[in-house]
C-alpha cells in the first residue's frame, strides 16, 4: 500500500518523521528512470513495469517504502489521501476526469492497510491462496498496481498538459482493472459471502423487477 | 429472467430509491445485453461487476436469457484508523 504515499512524499507533512522520508527520496531517485520511460510513452507503462520487476534493488527499497507506511499515523495519512485528491485537479486541467480512478485507487490502498492492521492472518492467507491457485491473476495484479504507481509519480513529475492527458487515460484504464482486484479480494476475506449466494426470488416482468429491486 | 440472492436482497434494502433507479435502468441494460461488466480475478472470474455510480453491482450470467445479482457495493474509501 504505497500509491497514496507518493504524493505526501513530494509534498512532506511536517508529522512525518524525516528518516522515513529518506526512504521515500530514496525510492524515488531509484525509479527517476522508469519514470523517465513512462512520460517518453504511458502507453508503454506495462512493459517499463516489467523491467522494474527485475531490479532486486529499487523492488527492496519498494518493500521498504511499504512498511514505512504501515507507520503512518492518522494526520500522515490523511495528508497522503489530501495530496492525492489534489491530482485530480492536474488532471481536470488537462481535460480529463480522474476522478473515478484516483478513488479505486485509494479505496484499494486503504482497504490493504485495514486488512494488515487488523486483519492480517486472514488477508496474507487469502493473498497466498490467490498466488498460489491462480499465477497468472497475481503476476497480472503486480503489474497492473506498479503500473498505477508509475503512472501517479510520473503525474507528479509532469506538468505538460499533453503528458497529463496520455497518462490520465493510461490510469484511468488500468484503475479499471484494478477495481475487479479490489473486489476480488474483498469478496475473498468475506467469508459469509459465498454462503449468501441463494437465490430468493426472481423476477420475468418489469413489475416483478421493480419488486425484486424493492422501487416504490 | 432475473434471480437475486439473500446477499443483494439485503444490500438493495440499504439503497437510496434514486440509485434504485440506476441500478434498474443497468439491469435493463444488462437483461438486454448491453454495457456488460468486467469479470473479477481469480476464484470469482465467473462473477462480474459493473459499475453504477459510486456503486458496484456484482452479477453473473453464465446461463443465457439469465442473470443472477449477487451485490451491490458501494465504493469505500472509509476510515481506517
Amino acid at each position: 500500500m504505497i500509491l497514496l504515499s507518493v504524493s505526501v512524499v513530494v509534498h512532506p507533512s511536517p508529522t512525518i518523521p524525516y528518516t522515513r522520508i529518506i526512504v521515500f527520496r530514496e525510492l524515488l531517485d531509484h525509479l527517476r528512470s522508469y519514470v523517465k520511460s513512462v512520460l517518453e510513452d504511458p502507453k508503454n507503462v506495462e512493459a517499463v513495469v516489467q523491467e522494474l520487476l527485475k531490479d532486486q534493488n529499487t523492488l527492496k527499497l519498494f518493500y521498504r517504502a511499504s512498511k514505512e507506511v504501515l507507520n503512518f499515523s492518522q494526520s500522515d495519512w490523511l495528508d497522503a489521501l489530501k495530496s492525492f485528491y489534489a491530482l485530480g485537479e492536474k488532471f481536470k486541467d488537462a481535460g480529463i476526469d480522474a476522478e473515478d480512478a484516483l478513488d479505486i485507487i485509494a479505496e484499494h490502498d486503504t482497504w490493504k492497510l485495514q486488512q494488515i492492521r487488523k486483519n492480517f492472518n486472514k488477508y496474507t492467507i487469502m493473498l497466498f491462496d490467490f498466488s498460489v491457485n491462480y499465477p497468472e491473476g497475481a503476476n497480472r495484479y503486480i503489474i497492473v498496481y506498479m503500473s498505477v504507481f508509475l503512472l501517479l509519480i510520473a503525474t507528479i513529475e509532469t506538468r505538460s498538459l499533453e503528458k497529463l492527458r496520455a497518462l490520465g487515460e493510461e490510469l484511468n484504464r488500468f484503475a479499471e482493472e484494478l477495481e475487479l482486484y479490489t473486489l476480488t479480494f474483498m469478496i475473498g476475506i468475506d467469508e459469509s459471502w459465498e454462503k449468501k449466494l441463494d437465490i430468493i426470488a426472481t423476477a420475468r416482468t418489469p413489475e416483478e423487477l421493480r419488486r425484486v429491486l424493492e422501487i416504490d | 429472467m432475473l434471480e437475486v440472492t439473500s446477499h443483494f436482497n439485503k444490500s438493495v434494502k440499504r439503497l437510496n430509491e434514486s440509485v434504485k433507479k440506476q441500478l434498474k435502468k443497468k439491469v435493463e441494460e444488462l437483461l438486454n445485453g448491453q454495457h456488460g461488466g468486467k469479470s473479477l480475478k481469480g476464484p470469482y472470474r465467473e462473477f462480474k461487476a459493473v459499475r453504477i455510480g459510486k456503486y458496484r453491482l456484482i452479477y453473473s450470467d453464465k446461463e443465457p436469457c439469465k442473470i443472477v445479482l449477487h451485490d451491490i457495493r458501494h465504493r469505500e474509501t472509509a476510515y481506517i484508523f
